[in-house]
C-alpha cells in the first residue's frame, strides 16, 4: 500500500502540490469557480483539491495585493 | 497478490426506481442511464426490519441478522450511557471484505454501515464515524480515532474530508433556489442539506482518491445520503400534498431531485475510474416512497421513520461476462455477497442465507461453494475482541441516530437505557426470526417482551401474528382481547386485527363485517383492508365481491403486487382462465420473487392448452422454491402426458422421490369415523402423537380427542408441520389435499358405514345441546360425506408421496388384533400390536347401523 510519509510534506503540501487539469463536458478546459460546484464535489479528490488550490491561490494573491497596497502606502 | 477480477460496490441506502425512473425519462441522470445500458438491473428486495445497519450487514455477509448479530441501530453496554451505536465488532461473522483480505486481494471499505472501529483489512478502511463533522469549518476537527486503516493515513484522508461550512451558495442554490428566503426554520433544514451533502463529498474523495493512487480489487463505499436527504425533504417533493405548506413545498421541492443529480455525477466519475474491465454493482438496502404512498404521520416509535421505506430497493451491475441491457427478477440483499463472490470466482458459504444471482450471467455460471468462510482459518481483517472505543466519537454518533429519529434522546439513567437497547434488540432480532420464516425462535423473544411491557403494542401486535401464524389462534385471541381491554390502539384497528384472526379461524363471514366496519376509516395502504377482505371472500368462493374488492385496491395502489396475485388467483378459481394469466404477469412484473404466482400461472396456462408456456412457470417455481414438489408434481404430468418429454418427465419424478423432507402419519377419516381410537391404538403401538391437549376428554370421547388446533388450519397455515415430524396428525379427510407434498405422508384412513357416522354426530351434537332435525333424515349431507371420502381418495392415489392404508372401523371393533397386525406391516413392522389390539372398546360403539332408525 502507498503510505505517505507526511513527516516530509504535510498533506497539505502533498495535495495542493498537485498539477490538476479539470475538463468541462465540452472537453474545455474547466474555470474553477471560486464560490466551489457541485461538478467539483461530484469529481472526488481532484475536484476537492482543485478548488482548495483554487482557494489558496486567491488567498495568495489577496495578501500579496494587501502588502504591495500598504507598501503603496508607505 | 494482484488479481485479474477488479469489483466496485456501491451502496446508496433508499435509492429508488420510483424516483430514477423519471428523471432518467427527463434526461437528468445520464450517468444511470449509460449503466442500464451497458449491464443488467432489477428490484432489491429488502428485509424486515427495514433497519439500515442490519440490512448492510446482511448485504455484506449474506446472512440474517440472527447469524450475524447486528440487531439495531443500538445497542447495550456496560459502562455509561449504557448503550452505544451499532460497530463493527457488533457483527459476528466475516464481511465480504474479510473474506476478500483472508484471500489476497487489495480490498478497501468506506463508510459502510456499521463500520467503526476501521477493520485491518488489506487495503484502507474508513470508518461510519470518519465523515461526522465537528465544530465550525475553522475550529478543530481531529480524525475520529479508529476511524481510518492504516492508522497512517489519517492525516491524508482528513484532510480530504469536507466540512458542511464549506458547502457553499454555488451548491446549495442546485438543491434550494430560493435559499435566500429561507426563514429561521428553514435554514436548519438547509444546514441539513449541507451536512449531508459534505459528508457524502468526505467519503467520495477518499473513494476516488483511493482508486486513483491505491492498488484495488475490490473497493466498497456505501453512503447515507439519499436516505437522509429523503427522510428531511420526500415529503416536498412534487406532486405536493394538501397537508403539506406551501411555502415549504416552495423552498425545498427540488432537494431530492438535486441529490439524485449529484448522486449520478458522482457515479460518473467512479465509472471513470473504473475502467471497462471492472465489476461495478450499485444497491439500495430499500427504496423510499415518493408518491402518494408516503404516509402522512410517521409512529413515534423507535426507528419510526421506517415506516417511509418502500420494500423494494434497487439493483445495478455491469462487468465482464455480465448481461447487457437486461432485467434481473428475484433478487433479494442477501444475494449480494454470494453474487460478488462467484463473479470474483470464489466458493460461496453455505451457511449464507442468500443465492447467487446466475442470471445475471451472460454464459451459465456453476457457482462453487463452501462450507462455511466462518472455518477458513487466516488473517481475515477482523478486529480481536475488546478493541478500543473512542467514546467521544460514539457520543456523536449517538447524537446523529437521534437526529435522525432512530431513536430517543438517552436519558442519564445508564440502567434504563440499557434496558431499552437490549429490547429493542430483542424485538429486531425477533422480527428477523420472523421475516425468515422462524417463528418458533420469535416466540420465546416477544413473549418474554409483552410479559414485561404488557402496554407495549408492537410487542402485542407481533406476538399475536406469530401465534396465528402457528394456527395458535386461542393464544391470538386472548392477545387481541387483552389489548381491546387496555385500549392500546384503536377500536378500529382492533376489529382489523380481530379480522385478520377471525379468517385465520376460517370465519370469512364475521372478518367480512369487521372489514367493512372499517372501511373507509383506516389508512388502506398499511392496513391492506381491501386484499384481506378479498381473502375473506376467496373463502367463501364469492369470486366476483373478492374480485370487485382487489380492483378497489388495485385502484388505489397499481403497484400492489400481490392484490393482482390474489386477483389472478380468483380469475383461475372462477376458470376465467385468460384473465387470470393477465392479472399474474402483472403480479410477477411487479414483483418476480412470488413462486405462488408463478404456480398458479402455470396452472391458467395449462387449462389454456398452453402446456410449454406452463411449464415454463413450473420451472421457474423450481428455481425459486427447489422444494416446490407441487410444481415438481406438475412439471411430471406435463412432461410426461402433454409434451412428450418421458426423460424430463423421470427426471423430476426422481427428484420429488428425493426431496422428501420426512415422514409424517396421518390418522384420517370422516368426523365420528373412530379416528381418535385409532390415534390411541398407534400411541400404544409406540408412535408419538402430536397433540395440543387444549380439547380434553368428554362423554363423546372418553379416551380423548387426540387433536391439535394447528390441524384444523392447515388450509392456509402449514408452518407447524415440521414440528409433527415422525409423529401421528390426526386430520379429518377433507383436509388430506392441503397437506404439502414436501413431505412423505403414510395416511391410515378409517372407514365407516356413513349411517353409524351420521347417528354419531348427531348424538354427539345432542349432547353438545346442539339440536338437530331427528325427524328428517340428512341425505345431502350423507352425499356430501360420500363426495369427501371420494376427493381424499382420489387426491391420494395422484400423489407419488402419499401411501395409504384403508382400515374399517367395524373390522377393528370385531377383530382389533387383526387390524393392528395390518397396522403394524404397514409400518414395516415397528409397532407393538398386542398393545394396540387393547385398545378398542366395544362398550364405546354405540352406532351399529343395524340399530338406527331412519326416517327419509
Amino acid at each position: 500500500m502507498k503510505i505517505f510519509d507526511f513527516q516530509i510534506a504535510s498533506p497539505e503540501q502533498y495535495f495542493l502540490s498537485f498539477q490538476i487539469d479539470l475538463a468541462g463536458p465540452d472537453g474545455q478546459p474547466f474555470k474553477v469557480p471560486l464560490g466551489g460546484a457541485l461538478g467539483l464535489l461530484a469529481a472526488g479528490d481532484i475536484g476537492t483539491i482543485a478548488w482548495r488550490q483554487k482557494l489558496q491561490q486567491v488567498k495568495s494573491e489577496m495578501a500579496e495585493r494587501t502588502q504591495t497596497h500598504l507598501a503603496e502606502g508607505e | 497478490m494482484k488479481k485479474n477480477t477488479k469489483f466496485i460496490l456501491l451502496g446508496w441506502d433508499a435509492a429508488d426506481w420510483k424516483v430514477i425512473n423519471p428523471m432518467i425519462e427527463q434526461g437528468l441522470l445520464p450517468n444511470i442511464e449509460k449503466f442500464i445500458n451497458d449491464g443488467i438491473i432489477g428490484n432489491l428486495a429488502t428485509l424486515d426490519p427495514p433497519y439500515s445497519p442490519m440490512l448492510w450487514t446482511s448485504i455484506a455477509t449474506g446472512k440474517r441478522p440472527y447469524k450475524h448479530g447486528v440487531h439495531g441501530f443500538h445497542e447495550p453496554i456496560e459502562k455509561a450511557p449504557g448503550i452505544r451505536p451499532v460497530m463493527s465488532t457488533t457483527r459476528t461473522c466475516k464481511a465480504l471484505w474479510n473474506i476478500l483480505t483472508q484471500e489476497g486481494y487489495k480490498s478497501h471499505v468506506l463508510g459502510w454501515w456499521p463500520s467503526h472501529p476501521a477493520e485491518p483489512v488489506s487495503g484502507v478502511a474508513i470508518s461510519d464515524f470518519f465523515a461526522r463533522p465537528v465544530g465550525r469549518q475553522y475550529e478543530p476537527w481531529p480524525v475520529a480515532e479508529g476511524s481510518v486503516h492504516p492508522k497512517e493515513m489519517e492525516e491524508h484522508f482528513g484532510w480530504l474530508r469536507m466540512h458542511p461550512e464549506e458547502i457553499t451558495a454555488n451548491v446549495i442554490e442546485l438543491f434550494v433556489p430560493d435559499w435566500q428566503k429561507a426563514n429561521e426554520q428553514q435554514q436548519k433544514r438547509l444546514s441539513s442539506i449541507q451536512r449531508e451533502t459534505a459528508m457524502a463529498a468526505t467519503l467520495h474523495n477518499c473513494f476516488t482518491n483511493i482508486l486513483r493512487e491505491q492498488e484495488w480489487d475490490f473497493a466498497a463505499l456505501y453512503l447515507a445520503t439519499i436516505d437522509h436527504y429523503c427522510h428531511g425533504f420526500m415529503r416536498f417533493h412534487p406532486p405536493k400534498r394538501p397537508h403539506v405548506p406551501q411555502p415549504d413545498f416552495d423552498m425545498f421541492h427540488n432537494v431530492i431531485t438535486a441529490g439524485y443529480r449529484y448522486h449520478d455525477m458522482m457515479l460518473g466519475r467512479i465509472l471513470q475510474l473504473a475502467g471497462d474491465d471492472a465489476y461495478v454493482m450499485l444497491i439500495s438496502d430499500h427504496g423510499f416512497q415518493p408518491d402518494h404512498l408516503r404516509p402522512r404521520d410517521i409512529p413515534k416509535e423507535p426507528a419510526g421513520p421506517a415506516y417511509e421505506h418502500s420494500p423494494q430497493g434497487i439493483f445495478m451491475l455491469k462487468g465482464p461476462g455480465i448481461k447487457q441491457d437486461e432485467l434481473l427478477y428475484g433478487a433479494s440483499l442477501l444475494d449480494i455477497t454470494p453474487t460478488i463472490l462467484t463473479c470474483l470466482g470464489l466458493p460461496v458459504g453455505k451457511d449464507m442465507d442468500g443465492k447467487v444471482l446466475t442470471q445475471v450471467f451472460a454464459a451459465e455460471k456453476q457457482p462453487e461453494t463452501i462450507e462455511s468462510w466462518e472455518n477458513v482459518e487466516g488473517d481475515c481483517g477482523m478486529h480481536p475482541s475488546g478493541t478500543m472505543e473512542d467514546e467521544d466519537a460514539n457520543a456523536r454518533a449517538l447524537e446523529q441516530l437521534v437526529e435522525l429519529g432512530y431513536m430517543e434522546k438517552p436519558s442519564g439513567d445508564t440502567k434504563q437505557n440499557r434496558k431499552k437497547a437490549t429490547d429493542e434488540c430483542n424485538f429486531n432480532l425477533a422480527k428477523a426470526y420472523m421475516d425468515g420464516g422462524k417463528i418458533q425462535e420469535a416466540i420465546p423473544l416477544l413473549e418474554k417482551l409483552h410479559g414485561e411491557s404488557p402496554d407495549t403494542s408492537r410487542y402485542a401486535f407481533q406476538l399475536a401474528t406469530c401465534y396465528q401464524a402457528l394456527g395458535k389462534l386461542k393464544d391470538c385471541r386472548r392477545i387481541i382481547e387483552a389489548m381491546r381491554d387496555r385500549e392500546m390502539f384503536g377500536e378500529i384497528t382492533l376489529d382489523v386485527m380481530e379480522a385478520s384472526l377471525l379468517l385465520g379461524e376460517r370465519r370469512p363471514i364475521e372478518a367480512i363485517k369487521l372489514y367493512k366496519k372499517a372501511e373507509g376509516k383506516v389508512n388502506h395502504f398499511h392496513s391492506r383492508l381491501y386484499l384481506q377482505m378479498a381473502r375473506g371472500y376467496t373463502m367463501l368462493r364469492r369470486w366476483e365481491d373478492a374480485e370487485r374488492v382487489l380492483l378497489k385496491d388495485i385502484d388505489l395502489d397499481y403497484d400492489h403486487a400481490a392484490a393482482h396475485a390474489l386477483l389472478g388467483s380468483v380469475y383461475l378459481n372462477d376458470n376465467r382462465f385468460e384473465k387470470a394469466v393477465d392479472s399474474l404477469l402483472t403480479a410477477i412484473g411487479l414483483q418476480y420473487d412470488n413462486p405462488d404466482a408463478h404456480y398458479r400461472l402455470g396452472m391458467a396456462l395449462k387449462n389454456l392448452g398452453q402446456y410449454e408456456k406452463a411449464a415454463e412457470a413450473f420451472e421457474v417455481v423450481l428455481v425459486m422454491a427447489p422444494k416446490g414438489n407441487v410444481a415438481r408434481q406438475q412439471l411430471v404430468e406435463l412432461y410426461s402426458l402433454y409434451l412428450n418429454q418421458p426423460e424430463k418427465a423421470a427426471g423430476h419424478a426422481r427428484k420429488f422421490d428425493q426431496s422428501l423432507v420426512g415422514t409424517i402419519h396421518i390418522v384420517s377419516g370422516l368426523p365420528r369415523s373412530g379416528t381418535s381410537m385409532l390415534m390411541q391404538m398407534l400411541e400404544a403401538g409406540g408412535l408419538e402423537i402430536f397433540t395440543d391437549k387444549e380439547r380434553k376428554p368428554d362423554e363423546n370421547n372418553p379416551k380423548g380427542y387426540y387433536e391439535h388446533n394447528a390441524v384444523k388450519s392447515l388450509a392456509t397455515n402449514k408452518q407447524w408441520l415440521p414440528e409433527a415430524e415422525g409423529k401421528v396428525v390426526k386430520a379429518v379427510a377433507n383436509l388430506l389435499p392441503h397437506l404439502p407434498p414436501r413431505f412423505k405422508y403414510k395416511v391410515v384412513f378409517i372407514e365407516r358405514d356413513l349411517h353409524e357416522v351420521l347417528a354419531s354426530q348427531r348424538k354427539m351434537l345432542n349432547r353438545l345441546g346442539k339440536r338437530t332435525k331427528d325427524d328428517v333424515y340428512p341425505v345431502g349431507l350423507m352425499q356430501a360425506f360420500e363426495l369427501q371420502v371420494k376427493k381424499a381418495k382420489a387426491w391420494a392415489s395422484r400423489q407419488a408421496n402419499v401411501e395409504v392404508l384403508y382400515v374399517n372401523h367395524a373390522d377393528i371393533i370385531e377383530n382389533p388384533f387383526l387390524v393392528a397386525m395390518q397396522i403394524h406391516e404397514f409400518y414395516n413392522h415397528q409397532l407393538l400390536p398386542e398393545l394396540m389390539a387393547q385398545v378398542p372398546d366395544t362398550k364405546l360403539h354405540r352406532e351399529k347401523s343395524s340399530t338406527i332408525s331412519i326416517t327419509q
